[in-house]
C-alpha cells in the first residue's frame, strides 16, 4: 500500500507528464486566490495558450509533494513539457522578453500587452496565508 | 485581540522560546540583504518590504556566479540561502536575479 503522500506525488507526476502546459497555483484560473498566481494566469491567457491548472490549496500535501518533486519552494509553478519553467517572477520576465511565447511554441498575439495584465498588485498580500511551518 | 503564534524552528530569524511554541520575529530587509550577500560570494542584494508587514519581500540580487546559470538555478540559489523561511516567516519573495551589475 502506498501512503497518501505517495499517491499525491504520483498524481502530480502524472499530471505533469500528461499536460504540455501545466500551472500549479492557488485557486483556479477563473478565481485565483493569490496575486502571484493571478499574474501568471494572466501571462498565459495573454498569449492565448491553452493550459491546465492544479489548485494546490485543497490539501497542504499537494504543495509539499510538489515542492519535493520540483525543488522549488513557492507557488505558482509553471511546467512546460514536463520541465519547470519557473514561478511568477520568471514567467513574467520571460513574457516581457518574448521567451515565454517561444517556450510555449506560440506566436504572441499582436494585441498582447507588453506586460502581463495585473489582476492584483503582486505585492498585495495573498488572500489566504498558510502556516507551512508544521510541515516537515 | 488575537495573537499569531508560529510553531517554528525556522533558521535565521530571531526566535524566542515560549512555553508551548517558538515565536518567530519577522525578518528585516537588512537581515535578508545581509544573509544573501554573506552566502553568495560577490553578491549585492537590494531587498524591499513590499507591504511593510515583514513577510512580503522583493529582492534584486546580482552575483558573478549567476553567469551561466539558468533563471531557475539563479532563483534556487537565493531560495537556498533563505531556506525554510520561504513559506514560513517569508510568505512571499519576489526575485529578480542578474549576473552582472
Amino acid at each position: 500500500m502506498s501512503t497518501p503522500e505517495q499517491q499525491i506525488s504520483a498524481a502530480i507526476t502524472e499530471a505533469i507528464a500528461e499536460n504540455d502546459v501545466l500551472l500549479f497555483m492557488k485557486g483556479t484560473p477563473e478565481a485565483p486566490r493569490c496575486g502571484f498566481s493571478a499574474r501568471t494566469v494572466a501571462a498565459l491567457e495573454a498569449l492565448g495558450t491553452p493550459f491546465a491548472a492544479v489548485d494546490i490549496l485543497p490539501d497542504p500535501r499537494i504543495r509539499q509533494e510538489l515542492s519535493a518533486i520540483s525543488n522549488w519552494p513557492t507557488i505558482p509553478q509553471l511546467f512546460v513539457r514536463g520541465e519547470l519553467v519557473g514561478g511568477c517572477d520568471i514567467v513574467t520576465e520571460m513574457y516581457e522578453t518574448g521567451e515565454l511565447a517561444q517556450v510555449l511554441g506560440v506566436e504572441a498575439p499582436a494585441d498582447a500587452p507588453d506586460q502581463p495584465p495585473l489582476a492584483t498588485e503582486p505585492g498585495a498580500p495573498p488572500l489566504t496565508i498558510e502556516n507551512n511551518l508544521n510541515r516537515s | 485581540m488575537s495573537v499569531s503564534v508560529w510553531r517554528s524552528n525556522a533558521s535565521g530569524s530571531v526566535a524566542r522560546s515560549a512555553d508551548l511554541a517558538t515565536l518567530v520575529i519577522v525578518p528585516t530587509t537588512a537581515e535578508l540583504k545581509q544573509r544573501i550577500e554573506a552566502s553568495i560570494p560577490g553578491a549585492s542584494a537590494e531587498v524591499v518590504d513590499l507591504n511593510g508587514g515583514g513577510d512580503h519581500f522583493r529582492a534584486t540580487v546580482t552575483a558573478p556566479e549567476f553567469a551561466g546559470l539558468s533563471r531557475i538555478e539563479q532563483h534556487r540559489r537565493v531560495y537556498g540561502v533563505l531556506g525554510a523561511d520561504i513559506g514560513g516567516p517569508i510568505h512571499a519573495l519576489s526575485l529578480v536575479t542578474r549576473a552582472e551589475a
